[in-house]
């Protein structure tokens, strides 16, 4: 979610076997590991923030296979002493998450993964595609009805291929779903969170002057 | 749906005809309960579905229904209700739903009427996604001011709803979905025609973007022509040329076997009523349609020239008898019908176009 490149007050460096990783953090809660992110997400962050712990995590110089830069974030989770957390990754880190979702699956609660680059059948490592059906983590695929880059539609491609996977779709937004509609995406995010395969069912009352 | 012809259509109204003496007016929202007849209601059903079997038979190329609310004007609030008793006695025309009143009402809903529809007749279904009028928008106590941006969110919910291969869920503006996965599905793929209202130039900018029909009603000849013009400009835009096919003009029609006839009954059109205000500020303010066959269709040839490729004509407002409505629908058949086929058909017209999401 947070890419703020300038190092806010809230952002620290974490080494990690020997590596830096930036980590940004906001609020309090159950704990949710954002990777990748475009600029103007913070709105979204911050509606996140009110319900949940959320990490915004960022190694520097991320250009390593992604099972190596998934190795590198479940190493940094660690030394966070997440024992529990969920993971959202945007655009080109979905796949990265992917892979610290398969790596670290007992740790890893929920998946979300925004406006994904890659899909199956359509660019997605054929061995991280191979294993999808072995990942039991809840999943959820976030996408703009606006989004009309290639990658488009991978909802749809993760759905069938991943055990427990939903989609959402954001009217009016784009690939940048986070920075067109926080607030829409705050509310599927938040409650595919705290919710899990429940978050299909509405839980506020909609009772009018009871 | 072929490009050149032109294509007529009957507007299955099921119009209350109101006992003449004892009626104070009341034709639009909203008429009291107290006022129905249910005898009338009946017979307003029965004779319009055999106004249906009729011009079916003459060869109308579609038969379409509306919704409108609380009043007698036309007793079909629930227009795929009603499309569904129409399919059983039209079987071979298009079924045309124009349309579902989306700012009202549950688009999911809607989306799932019209697969049923589509898959009740076989894929004959064509739509047509309203906003509908000041006065419904209260029916269901729906902000007006929102009911445009609701009618657009809901068009492309359905669309979508109709398409999506997975189930999805839909966080939109208005409306929040969290598993969205419509059974049936519809025969028609990626789903049947749609259309959009062009009854402003806004609306026929939102069509032409999303690839939909054009869909006016109760205008003038000369406002087709700029809409149309506007329609295709902003398709081009959208790297698509739309044909006759996408383009719908809806208006009272009157057609009689000599003028004497033709003025009779258009005089009584709208009883003693003034005709009831449109949402359209392009109103002709009377009947878009009048005279004999001939003189019926060198009008809607006139309308062809614009590009207009279906005709929806209304031919009873509540005061036209249902034998003279069938009077009109045999004329239409025999006489109009006919040469409206043979329109453009020289003409090289573009390949099939489909209508897409």
């Amino acid at each position: 979610l947070p890419s703020d490149p300038a190092r806010g007050p809230d952002e620290r460096l974490l080494e990690v076997d020997g590596r830096g990783v930036r980590v940004r953090e906001l609020g309090e809660g159950p704990a949710v590991v954002a990777l990748g992110g475009g600029d103007g997400s913070a709105a979204a962050e911050r509606e996140l923030a009110r319900r949940f712990r959320v990490l915004a995590l960022r190694p520097e110089d991320p250009d390593g296979p992604a099972p190596d830069e998934a190795r590198a974030l479940a190493a940094a989770a660690r030394a966070l002493r997440l024992d529990r957390f969920s993971l959202l990754g945007v655009g080109a880190w979905a796949v990265p998450a992917l892979w610290l979702a398969l790596e670290a699956q007992a740790r890893v609660e929920r998946l979300i993964l925004v406006s994904p680059a890659a899909a199956p059948g359509a660019g997605l490592d054929p061995d991280l595609e191979g294993r999808l059906a072995q990942l039991p983590v809840p999943t959820l695929v976030v996408e703009g009805t606006d989004d009309q880059t290639p990658s488009a539609g991978a909802g749809r491609r993760f759905q069938g291929r991943l055990p427990t996977c939903f989609q959402v779709l954001v009217y009016e937004a784009g690939p940048e779903v986070a920075r067109d509609r926080p607030t829409a995406f705050a509310s599927a995010v938040g409650d595919f969170l705290h919710w899990g395969e429940r978050f299909t069912v509405s839980h506020r009352s909609q009772a009018l002057n009871p | 749906l072929e490009t050149a012809v032109l294509r007529i259509s009957y507007v299955a109204m099921a119009g209350y005809r109101p006992p003449r003496e004892s009626w104070p007016g009341w034709s639009t929202w909203a008429a009291p309960p107290a006022a129905y007849d249910p005898e009338i209601g009946r017979r307003a059903m029965a004779d319009t579905l055999a106004e249906v079997r009729l011009a079916d038979e003459l060869g109308f190329d579609w038969v379409s229904v509306s919704e409108h609310h609380y009043g007698p004007f036309t007793l079909t609030p629930n227009s795929a209700v009603w499309a569904a008793a129409v399919s059983q006695h039209a079987r071979r025309a298009r079924i045309a739903l124009l349309g579902p009143l989306v700012s009202i009402s549950n688009p999911v809903r809607v989306a799932e009427e019209i697969a049923m529809l589509d898959t009740l007749t076989g894929g004959r279904v064509v739509v047509l996604l309203l906003r509908g009028t000041p006065a419904e928008f209260a029916t269901y106590h729906v902000n007006p001011d929102e009911t445009r941006a609701r009618t657009r969110e809901a068009s492309l919910l359905i669309a979508r709803a109709l398409s999506e291969p997975r189930p999805f869920g839909w966080e939109g503006r208005f409306f929040r979905y969290r598993h969205v996965s419509v059974w049936p599905g519809t025969v028609q793929r990626p789903h049947p025609p749609l259309f959009s209202s062009g009854n402003s130039f806004e609306s026929a900018t939102f069509a032409a973007r999303h690839r939909h029909g054009l869909a006016m009603s109760f205008v003038p000849p000369e406002y087709v022509a700029r809409v149309v013009h506007h329609y295709r400009v902003e398709s081009a835009r959208s790297g698509w040329e739309p044909t006759r096919e996408h383009v719908l003009w809806r208006h009272w029609a009157v057609v009689g076997s000599s003028p004497e006839e033709a003025e009779e009954i258009r005089a009584s059109f709208f009883g003693e009523e003034r005709r009831p205000a449109s949402p359209s500020q392009h109103t002709t303010g009377v009947v878009g349609v009048c005279g004999t066959p001939e003189a019926a269709f060198e009008q809607l040839r006139a309308l062809h020239d614009l590009g207009v490729g279906v005709v929806d004509l209304i031919l009873n407002y509540g005061y036209t008898s249902h034998q003279a409505v069938a009077r009109e629908i045999q004329l239409l058949g025999a006489e109009v019908l006919p040469r409206a086929h043979e329109l453009g058909a020289a003409e090289p017209g573009p390949e099939r176009t489909s209508f897409a999401v």
